[in-house]
């Protein structure tokens, strides 16, 4: 049996409960990724807020919800596959196996999991915001897991005195703090912002690239170093690296 | 001269600063996530955070620049001494603050690293270093990481000031012992070094205080390098020791003279940075895996082995205690196992309590297998019998696996990260 969810958490989560409530262990898939096949016997799960409530509580209860969470946000493939062996080797113990690295169903959800919170982390340092015209801040990036909503809190404590937006351009979404609110919207259609730069931003990015050359001992480059911290998907938006 | 001129000059002159830790103090504008702040700028996480690597693969966290490089100094190892013809710049308090600003609000940095060159003297540099940082917390409102070098000799007042504003305090203290000092360094006093790192000992703001090193310079053995370490980490309570791997910038007859021949010249740079990386693998073990350094080098074993990390190499010295059955150990004799490090100990305890492990459940756990299987039982099975000869054959095994690796094309191995 496949179950086809709609894209969001509350979905995912609508989908964990049919499951139990049916007692089948199904496949789980999001409508975006679902490739219609002949074989499989299908089911479309419709969201349902008063289900997925139910799920949550239960989560939150065996303190699994956030861990859930994270891998719910993830890009790695089959994600709802190790989250639903870890609900349900969770439920099955009936209380939380986090400690319990040698399963291998925990493993692999808190393997995923840290996959997405490394990512979060590295982009808190690598996030480069241009100072725009409006004088507010704008900085994109492509990271490969959906770490926005990870990245806001400690964003909003940082810069919470300008307005700022981060915008994820792989999958068009922005983060945007405006006036003191935090929104996550839909942005397809971002154009170029090198147009609207403030007057004195190149500048300040001239003077960056130059700290940056200067501060490296030329005597000791070291090249594959830099890209296993700093790997070369990340470049593309690095002021330094351009 | 203009700013892109001074910025050049002023952190190719601190580049030779190692640390770059922006890690050990947790502060926001509002900590109150439904108050949001009208002004102030940035936070700090205890973690640290790396903004970027630069090409030597180091980390860069902090906008780390000199205030000034004029010195009234002429110490022999250093770029920045009197008697060098280097292009001279010193930055405004104003020019400073503004780059400050500006880097942290393009998250380009995580806060300022201030160090300057010894201008006048120690009390008027520090007040000069001390103004930035002032400026910065009151007039700006800015919340993020400051690193203020204390200038040894500088006035316990101001000792004590810089530690209001800042979040880690540095006294350098150069060499590993009183007569390289001496030597190397002439205008520079150890007991006033000392004195000077007592004051910042009392006066340490929340990440504490830091120091650095030379190794390769000066004749030290590893041992007295690493009992030096342990006794600043005792006696000053200090929340790192950084180890700066010798790099010629100037010929002097008190250094070591460059070969001239560049094959030759760089088989010496390989081995001052394995040095530098095999002191700070000790380091670590100082730090976090509670050994001594009597334990670590002893004058029978003066030096760290080139071929085999320090761990594995006491783990030889010691067949007496292997192996460790994974099952029964304690906590402390886990961290002891070579192959398995601070996380993998506490997940060994952890998953324990629910059953006992084998090699399998080792590698999951995050084990160097590979490394750890000679030294440990699962349940009194021993996992690899047939290599586990005698502690001689195991050495000539793992120094050969690591000449192989070091040394074509003789990769580094920092572990500047943290």
């Amino acid at each position: 049996m496949l179950f086809i969810y709609e894209n969001s958490f509350e979905g995912l989560l609508t989908a964990i409960f049919e499951a139990y409530r049916l007692k089948i262990t199904p496949e789980i898939a999001a409508a975006e990724n679902y490739q219609k096949s002949l074989f499989d016997e299908v089911r479309f799960i419709t969201s349902d807020p008063a289900k997925a409530a139910r799920v949550s509580a239960k989560l939150q209860a065996l303190e699994i919800f956030r861990n859930v969470q994270y891998c719910f946000l993830s890009s790695v493939p089959a994600k709802e596959k190790i989250i639903f062996n870890y609900v349900r080797k969770t439920l099955s113990a009936g209380r939380n196996v986090d400690g319990n690295y040698a399963d291998p169903d925990v493993a692999s959800a808190l393997e995923c999991l840290r996959r997405v919170a490394r990512e979060a982390e590295r982009l808190k340092g690598l996030l480069r915001f241009q100072e725009l015209s409006d004088g507010s801040f704008y900085a994109a990036c492509e990271p490969e897991h959906c770490v926005l909503p990870l990245l806001a809190g400690h964003c909003r404590a940082r810069f919470s005195a300008q307005n700022w937006m981060i915008h994820d351009a792989r999958r068009g979404l922005a983060l945007v703090y405006q006036d003191h609110r935090l929104d996550l919207f839909s942005a397809a259609h971002i154009q170029n912002v090198r147009d609207k730069y403030a007057a004195q931003e190149s500048r300040y990015q001239e003077l960056w690239k130059t700290f940056w050359h200067a501060v490296a001992i030329q005597e000791r480059k070291n090249p594959r170093l830099q890209r296993q911290f700093m790997p070369k998907r990340y470049w593309k938006y690095l002021v330094e690296k351009n | 001269m203009d700013l892109q001129e001074k910025i050049a000059i002023l952190s190719g002159a601190a580049r030779y600063d190692v640390s770059c830790a922006s890690c050990g103090v947790s502060r926001a504008v509002s900590r109150d996530v439904n108050r949001f702040a009208e002004k102030g700028l940035g936070s700090t996480v205890s973690a640290g955070i790396c903004h970027s690597w630069s090409d030597d693969g180091r980390c860069v966290s902090l906008l780390k620049v000199l205030l000034t490089n004029y010195c009234i100094y002429d110490c022999a190892y250093c770029v920045n001494r009197r008697s060098n013809d280097v292009p001279r710049a010193a930055f405004t308090p104003a020019e400073l603050i503004d780059l400050t600003i500006q880097f942290y609000k393009r998250n380009y940095i995580e806060g300022l690293f201030l160090s300057s060159g010894v201008a006048q003297s120690p009390d008027h540099t520090m007040e000069q270093l001390i103004r930035v940082a002032r400026t910065l917390r009151e007039e700006q409102q800015y919340y993020g990481y400051i690193h203020l070098k204390i200038i040894p000799g500088a006035s316990p007042e101001l000792v004590s000031l810089a530690g209001r504003y800042a979040d880690r305090l540095s006294t350098n203290i150069e060499l590993p012992s009183a007569p390289s000092l001496q030597l190397l360094a002439p205008d520079k006093k150890p007991q006033i070094i000392a004195q000077t790192m007592d004051t910042v000992t009392a006066a340490a703001p929340a990440a504490g205080q830091s120091t650095q090193l030379i190794v390769g310079a000066t004749p030290e053995r590893d041992l007295q390098i690493v009992s030096l370490a342990e006794h600043l980490y005792q006696a000053n309570n200090l929340s790192r020791v950084y180890y700066s791997g010798y790099v010629p910038v100037n010929s002097d007859q008190r250094l070591p003279a460059l070969l001239g021949d560049p094959a030759m010249d760089a088989e010496r740079s390989r081995s001052v940075r394995l040095r530098e990386h095999r002191l700070y693998q000790a380091d670590w073990l100082l730090r976090f895996y509670k050994f001594s350094a009597a334990e670590i080098l002893s004058p029978e074993y003066p030096d760290l082995d080139e071929f085999v990390d320090p761990k594995t190499a006491w783990a030889l010295r010691h067949p007496e205690l292997f192996p460790v059955e994974i099952n029964k150990a304690k906590y402390a004799e886990l961290l002891r196992i070579p192959g398995i490090g601070v996380r993998s100990a506490k997940r060994i305890v952890q998953t324990r309590r629910f059953h006992s492990l084998d090699a399998k459940a080792l590698q999951r756990i995050g084990v160097v297998w590979k490394r750890a299987k000679y030294f440990v039982t699962c349940g009194g099975h021993l996992p690899d019998v047939a290599v586990r000869s005698s502690p001689a054959a195991l050495y000539r095994f793992f120094s050969t696996e690591q000449k192989q690796k070091l040394l074509p094309g003789q990769e580094q191995l920092a572990l500047f990260a943290a």
